[in-house]
């Protein structure tokens, strides 16, 4: 009988095993490298939810046999992103995958070797080649202001060359707080000379278990960097060029001809005084809107341009890398005098001989600068542009550069003054470095190096004879020569042992180091001159004998240094660290020559426990912490010993000649010593689902002890104080650095986010005011830096206000405790300032912390998007909570100086305004001279640093000019800017540890437009 | 083999590392320090020209400035008042005038740190002078007794201004912060017999091309003026102990300068004064101020490091335009009425000289800009367009200022009982009145009087007040008050001002403040 139930489940039978049967397909593809290229030997991939697999063959070749083209088949390969791709039913599919390079077993630099990232157990953050690249740097430093967390980087102007302030963790001294910076592992003065194209990566070294090993001169952080080296295969050539135009982001908004005559008018209406303009309206009718003095000083769409050629490749045992680039930016003030180019050659070789590895580091580079001040109230080309009145026109009828009537002092006419500045500085800088490491056995090596730094500097400046108004005027023509040679070598053997038993891995190095360093300087000046121009400005053209001088010396230093570090580990899971390093240097005095400083660090990588060995979610979890002390040695070279100073400054005779005094500069201390930094942090790191998302966190505390100051000694002692080791600050603060990546089909997005917050406080001044005075601004506002006990560093001390007074009444009312008038001589419309020790005046003693320079919290965003040939990057930066003092103006001290805008929202008897008093050229008040909190305005900003959109050709393009990668795109650096402060730039730098933030008039970033290609050969 | 190239190199670091201190020691390349100074003559030469630079100093180890010697000492006495551009232009000095002084007045540690940096220069030196090769030993003993002289002057100043100070002949380390304060009458008795003992080593001679340099008839001198103000005022007021130097032998001293020094009195008294009148005749030790090619000073942040007249630029006026003769200046110490007034003006040839009166030479000027003007300037040292410097110009007016003269002598010697005080009297009355002279007698009101018209505006006047007694010096100086200008002279801080509370606390309260502070 013909079962109804049985034929159906005999045709499903059939059914299922013949679709199982006649559906089994093939995929097959490729599988590269994304960044070489390279075919990829031993990729695992797998339908995902089987145990279907198979591996790519030696050509990078696979051909996988699945039941349908359904599904997602995962692509894992050790160093490498794991993959997902749906085969959506594909035949074919071919897949790039990325290097892993955010969390891994890759190696990083760490001081005097390499170690495996999740093996370290100090605070190192790093960048790579590519990060560097996209930043496009004008200044190296750039390229770590916001990448990495707990690295603070402040521009301190817009003008080409201009350094950047870099501060690791905050701010540990009252001195010199710039960190150590190494270049291939040679210490170096400056980084402006590195092509930022040279280099493969930077390690910054944060916290002190992993600065130890650089002992004196590591507490105010380590920055690494490792130039680019060859890699076996054919030749590459490589080049990289741009070209761009700068503009100013923004102008200040300052009065325009019309405004500034009335306001100059109410000024001195409300003395009462004469009005300096009371032909008002025939003026405005005759210049309009008068001139418009920062269009007249800024260059506009100043050029830009950047090229590097580079050549690598080898055999296995040698390989080199070449390269060659030339820069030239001009800057978008001042044109032709503010501008920065710069021509370098590296060659990097790498060689292998047996037992043996050794390999050079040459780079020769040649500078030439021009520039302006950038920062300076009095002379800046931007303040005598902010402060001059727009009334006066840039050239008079004659056509020879106007002078202004009103203005006095240094205010004169900035496009004349352009004229006049005539200065050059050129650079020719030589490093090169050798190296060998010799491998005696598997476990044991020495690796000996030799660096030598040799730099030439000059700088000539013409004066010449010209007469602009004020007290700018120069009777004389003259003519000033400097040259400068630095050299400094080093030279440092390091010994180490590594050895494994069982699960037990340790390794010991032990190194010794010395370093010696001078230089040589040579000047002069000579006054009129027989030919006035800057060509012939040297100092064999002037003559006159009686009033020339000259000047040469030389300074120098040394160091040496024993240092031991032992790593051990089990089974990678569990590390420790100890790091002994021992110091001797030229610099601290004969009784307290050797400094010792020890770290120590452990480390627990989680992730590794067999709890979370197969997790899902959480790919990597380390956690680490770790104890250390370092030191500065930036106290100047012979501190320690009073030297013979001498002075010329009396006279005998009839027709009296000068004599010459010698004394001793101050009382002596032969006690000095380094300032020492104790630190500790806690590091947490975490990746997840495969690595694709990572979050990394430090807390850290910071103690800076022994802080250079002026010993407490009374005046009857006779003599300067001697400099003592009396101050500490404290730093201590988180950083985050996170970051995300997912790959979706054709899309790639990667995010990376660090946000840094650290907190500044003075803990003890051991000097006999028990504060610090800083820098003022201009004339009459002294000290408007200052460092206190209990304060950030370099904190704003001014006086406090509450308002403006609306009427008389409330000027008699304002009193102190016992009914005295505060402000007597106060008006209507003048600022309210608080009597903080109610002693009935406004004094000194009244003066509080009224701001703080430095960031409560900085951040940065980057965004890589790629779809196809395209890509998108995107970086955004911010800092927030630092404030900055708007020290430009000269109101003041001048009468007739120019305003910004806000001043039409003046106090008047119609505007009744509580932000801005009245104006008054007496100001017997004081509401222009006292530094208060009417100078402080919020510096927070968020840029849009970098923006950059490149298309890479199809390779069916470029393989017709015989190119692998052609890659065009567009930038812009500072496109966007969102800020509140209303003066050139909220990017105001450090011009002495005691004078930061204080706007004198900056000279502003500038807006860059830039367009270039990568090429690949 | 293996095993030696494997040894060599680490014995051969294990050798390096004994050589470090070597490679770390290094001496300063450009300048000298302590250890390796104070060994030729052209050493102490320049150890000892940096003591007389002191003199010059105004401004005190913060370079905040405004105070020298003499405006100073006008100011506190009846002589002049404070002055400025307004009540906030120096209140310091206007402090001083009105003898409120409070225990943080700038002006008070900037005088107090100037002396002692001139003492710890002076010190230095003599601490060290036996170490340095000389080829003439009479150099040696000549530059001993001139640094010694120049510490005599400024301890002088310091307990004159002070009373209670520390005395020290060695130079001071960082650890000396508690130096008691030394009693005054040690004080005298060391200045004296310092002098005393100098004397006979100074030079008699000083060669024009060294002039301004110290000689033993400046030593002579000053003893006569230590001893008188040891008489008169620390002996009375203080409680000082008498001096083992008797009247008999100082006023022999200055019988000495009178009768065989190279000094004289000067017919013509303006021969004394403008960049002319610099080491006259009559001068016998000034404070130099004047070097010709020093055009390129001009520091504002090391005031001190100037070498000009600074008391010249504040007592300027203000408001002159273009004007053959006078410069303008800030207008500190304005003349009080009360000087003016005590001048013979028709026949006393010494007003002309010695006070300038814009309205009546007809000199445009700006009252209303002058605080506490009363229409008289000082002109001793007054800035004119004959000496402007060609550039810098308030460091570099070019003015000495004695501080002991013939005349002076003269005096001091009537005072001390000369039997030729009557003749000494009537010289230096000669000389200012001329034709018009009539003969007062040498009582010392009298020549207290002369002192006062003789050496108008040259920092002396307050001293010798103070010689008449604590109650005539408050009943002077209290009757300069005017509206606006309440000046307290009080009897009970026996005109001495505070010790600086800087300096107390500094010195770990060892230091005791002065009585009425």
């Amino acid at each position: 009988m013909y079962n109804y139930k049985s034929l159906l489940l005999m045709l499903t039978a059939v059914i299922l095993f013949g679709a199982t049967k006649a559906d089994a397909q093939t995929v097959r593809g490729t599988v590269v490298d994304d960044e070489t290229g390279e075919t990829l030997i031993g990729v695992n991939i797998m339908l995902h939810g089987t145990n279907i697999g198979t591996t790519t063959d030696i050509n990078g070749e696979y051909s996988l046999t699945v039941p349908d083209r359904e599904g997602t088949l995962v692509f894992r390969y050790v160093g490498f992103v794991t993959q997902r791709v749906q085969i959506d039913g594909r035949e074919e599919i071919n897949v790039a995958l990325d290097p892993d390079i955010i969390y891994g077993d890759e190696l990083i630099m760490v001081g005097y070797g390499l170690q495996q990232r999740s093996l370290v157990t100090g605070a190192i953050s790093r960048i790579e080649s590519r990060d560097i690249e996209q930043a496009a740097p004008l200044r190296l430093e750039q390229a770590l202001q916001g990448r990495t967390a707990g690295v603070t980087v402040i521009q301190n102007s817009g003008q080409p060359g201009s350094p950047a302030t870099v501060r690791i963790r905050g701010i540990g001294t009252t001195g010199d707080a710039e960190p150590l910076y190494l270049v291939d592992g040679m210490p170096v003065g400056g980084i402006d000379y590195l092509n930022p194209a040279d280099i493969a990566s930077i390690e910054v070294l944060k916290d002190a278990s992993a600065t130890a090993i650089y002992g004196a001169r590591g507490a105010n952080g380590v920055v690494m960097i490792t130039t680019r080296q060859g890699s076996p295969g054919p030749i590459q050539v490589n080049y990289t060029g741009y070209v761009g135009f700068q503009n100013p982001w923004k102008e200040t908004d300052l009065l325009n001809a019309p405004d500034y005559m009335k306001i100059m008018n109410e000024s001195y209406a409300n003395d009462g005084s004469t009005i300096p303009f009371p032909d008002i309206e025939d003026r405005i009718a005759a210049i309009g809107e008068g001139t418009n003095w920062q269009e007249e000083v800024f260059f506009y769409n100043a050029p830009v341009t950047d090229h590097t050629l580079r050549l690598s490749g080898g055999t296995e045992t040698s390989t080199y890398m070449a390269s060659m680039s030339y820069r030239q930016q001009d800057g978008i003030v001042a044109e032709g005098k503010s501008n920065f180019e710069r021509l370098s050659f590296r060659v990097n070789s790498n060689h292998q001989r047996g037992r043996l590895d050794y390999g050079t580091r040459v780079t020769y580079t040649q500078k030439t600068t021009r520039g302006i001040d950038p920062n300076e109230e009095f002379g800046g080309i931007m303040a005598r542009a902010s402060n001059i009145d727009p009334v006066t026109p840039v050239f008079d009828e004659d056509g020879n550069f106007a002078s202004s009537p009103f203005a006095s002092q240094e205010v004169v006419n900035p496009v004349a003054f352009i004229d006049v500045i005539n200065s050059e500085w050129n650079e020719d800088k030589f490093v090169g470095g050798v190296f060998g490491n010799f491998n005696f056995t598997d476990r044991l090596s020495l690796r000996s190096t030799l660096d030598i730094d040799l730099a030439y500097g000059s700088n000539r400046t013409f004066t010449p004879v010209y007469d602009l108004g004020g007290n700018v005027f120069n009777t004389t023509s003259s003519a000033f020569q400097q040259q400068n040679k630095w050299i400094t070598w080093q030279t440092s053997h390091v010994l180490r042992y590594q050895d494994q038993i069982q699960n037990h891995n340790f390794s010991v190095l032990g190194g010794f180091e010395l370093l010696d360093s001078r230089n040589e300087f040579l000047g002069g000046v000579a006054f009129n001159l027989t030919m006035e121009s800057f060509d012939n400005a040297w100092l064999s053209v002037g003559t006159d004998e009686e009033n020339q001088s000259n000047f040469g010396g030389m300074g120098l230093e040394s160091l040496a240094s024993y240092f031991t570090r032992v790593n051990y580990d089990y089974d990678n899971k569990y590390m420790l660290e100890g790091v002994l390093r021992v110091d001797g240097s030229s610099k601290f005095g004969p009784d307290d020559r050797w400094a010792v400083f020890p770290a120590f660090s452990l480390g627990w990588v989680l992730s590794r426990e067999d709890f979370l060995r197969d997790n899902d979610v959480i790919s990597y979890l380390k956690l680490r912490g770790g104890w250390g002390q370092n030191g500065s040695d930036n106290i100047g070279q012979f501190t320690y010993t009073p030297l013979i100073t001498t002075h010329a400054g009396y006279g005998f005779g009839m027709t009296p000649s000068i004599i010459t005094g010698a004394y001793p500069t101050q009382i002596a201390n032969p006690n000095l010593r380094w300032e020492t930094s104790e630190q500790a942090n806690i590091g947490l790191e975490t990746a997840f689902l495969d690595h694709r998302l990572y979050f990394n966190f430090d807390v850290y505390n910071k103690e800076t002890k022994g802080l250079l100051l002026a010993a407490p000694i009374p005046a009857f002692i006779g003599n300067a104080p001697p400099v003592v080791n009396g101050g500490t600050v404290r730093n201590r603060g988180f950083e985050i650095e996170s970051g995300f990546r997912q790959i979706m089909g054709d899309w790639r997005v990667s995010l990376s986010l660090t946000g840094t917050y650290n907190k500044n406080e003075v803990t003890a001044i051991d000097n006999d005011e028990g504060r610090l005075f800083g820098a003022g601004v201009s004339t009459s506002m002294d000290h408007v830096a200052m460092a206190m006990v209990g304060k950030p560093i370099a904190f704003f001390w001014g006086y406090e206000t509450a308002g403006i007074f609306q009427t008389q009444e409330e000027v008699q009312n304002h009193v102190n405790s016992e009914g005295v008038v505060i402000q007597p001589s106060a008006r209507p419309g003048d600022l309210i300032f608080v009597d903080h020790n109610d002693d009935g005046q406004i004094t000194a003693e009244d003066r509080v912390k009224i701001g703080n320079p430095y960031p409560d919290f900085t951040m940065g965003f980057n965004m890589d998007l790629d779809w196809r040939n395209w890509d998108l990057n995107m970086f955004w930066y911010g800092s927030f909570g630092n404030d900055i003092f708007t020290g430009g103006t000269r109101r003041h001290d001048l009468p007739m100086p120019n305003w910004k805008e806000d001043v039409l929202d003046r106090w008047t008897e119609e505007n009744p305004s509580t932000s801005h008093p009245r104006v008054t050229i007496r100001d017997p008040n004081g509401n222009y001279t006292r530094p208060s909190d009417f100078f402080i305005e919020d510096g927070s900003f968020v840029r849009l640093r970098n923006i950059s959109l490149g298309y890479t050709l199809p390779p069916r393009i470029t393989d017709l000019a015989g190119a692998s990668r052609l890659r065009v795109y567009v930038a812009a650096q500072n496109l966007l800017t969102f800020t509140g402060y209303s003066g050139h730039d909220p990017e105001i730098g450090a011009y002495g540890p005691l004078n930061v933030g204080i706007d004198r008039n900056i000279y502003p970033q500038a807006r860059t437009v830039t367009m270039g290609i990568n090429l690949d050969f | 083999m293996k095993r030696i190239t494997q040894i060599i190199p680490l014995v051969g670091l294990l050798l390096l590392a004994g050589c470090m201190d070597d490679f770390l020691d290094h001496k300063p390349p450009i300048q000298r320090t302590q250890d390796n100074f104070f060994q030729t003559k052209s050493d102490a030469e320049q150890a000892l020209y940096a003591i007389y630079e002191v003199l010059t100093f105004h401004h005190g180890r913060q370079n905040t400035g405004f105070h020298p010697y003499d405006l100073m000492v006008n100011v506190l006495s009846d002589d002049a008042y404070g002055g400025g551009s307004g009540p906030g232009d120096q209140p310091d000095i206007v402090d001083f005038n009105e003898h409120n002084i409070s225990v943080t007045n700038d002006k008070a540690l900037g005088l107090w740190s100037d002396r002692y940096t001139g003492i710890y220069r002076a010190n230095l030196l003599l601490d060290n002078i036996d170490d340095i090769r000389f080829e003439n030993e009479q150099d040696r003993v000549v530059m001993a007794a001139e640094a010694r002289f120049l510490r005599v002057l400024f301890y002088f100043e310091l307990v004159k201004f002070f009373g209670n100070v520390p005395l020290f002949e060695r130079p001071l380390v960082a650890a000396d912060i508690r130096m008691e304060q030394t009693d005054p009458g040690l004080v005298y008795e060391f200045l004296v017999t310092e002098l005393a003992d100098i004397i006979p080593d100074l030079r008699d001679v000083v060669p024009p091309a060294e002039a301004g340099r110290a000689s033993s008839w400046a030593a002579k001198s000053m003893l006569g003026r230590i001893f008188l103000y040891h008489r008169d005022y620390a002996q009375p007021v203080l409680g000082a102990g008498p001096l083992s130097v008797s009247e008999g032998e100082v006023l022999g001293h200055l019988e000495d300068v009178v009768n065989n020094s190279p000094h004289r009195l000067l017919d013509d008294f303006s021969a004394l004064w403008g960049r002319a009148g610099n080491n006259n005749p009559e001068a016998i030790f000034s404070v130099q101020h004047g070097a010709a090619a020093l055009s390129a000073f001009g520091d504002w942040g090391f005031l001190n490091g100037s070498f000009g007249n600074w008391a010249s630029q504040m007592s300027g006026i203000r408001g002159i335009l273009f004007d053959a003769t006078y410069i303008a200046g800030w207008s500190f110490q304005p003349v009080t009425p009360n000087l003016v007034e005590a001048f013979d003006q028709d026949t006393d040839s010494r007003y002309f000289l010695s006070i300038f009166d814009p309205v009546a030479e007809n000199v445009t000027h700006r009252p209303e800009e002058m605080h506490q003007w009363q229409g008289y300037a000082f002109k001793k040292f007054y800035p004119r367009r004959a000496d402007l410097p060609s550039v810098n110009v308030p460091f570099n007016w070019p003015y000495n200022r004695p501080v002991v003269r013939f005349a002076d002598v003269l005096l001091m010697a009537a005072e001390l009982g000369s039997p030729n005080a009557q003749d000494y009297f009537d010289q230096v009355r000669r000389r200012s009145y001329g034709d018009d002279f009539v003969q007062i007698p040498a009582t010392r009101e009298n020549i207290m009087e002369e002192r006062r018209l003789e050496f108008a505006g040259e920092g002396l006047r307050y001293w010798d007040l103070l010689r008449m007694g604590l109650d005539t010096a408050a009943q002077k100086i209290n009757a300069q008050a005017i509206q606006d200008v309440p000046i307290n002279f009080r009897t009970d801080r026996l005109g001495l001002l505070p010790i600086p509370q800087s300096e107390i606390s500094l010195s770990d309260n060892t230091l005791v403040q002065n009585p009425g502070y």
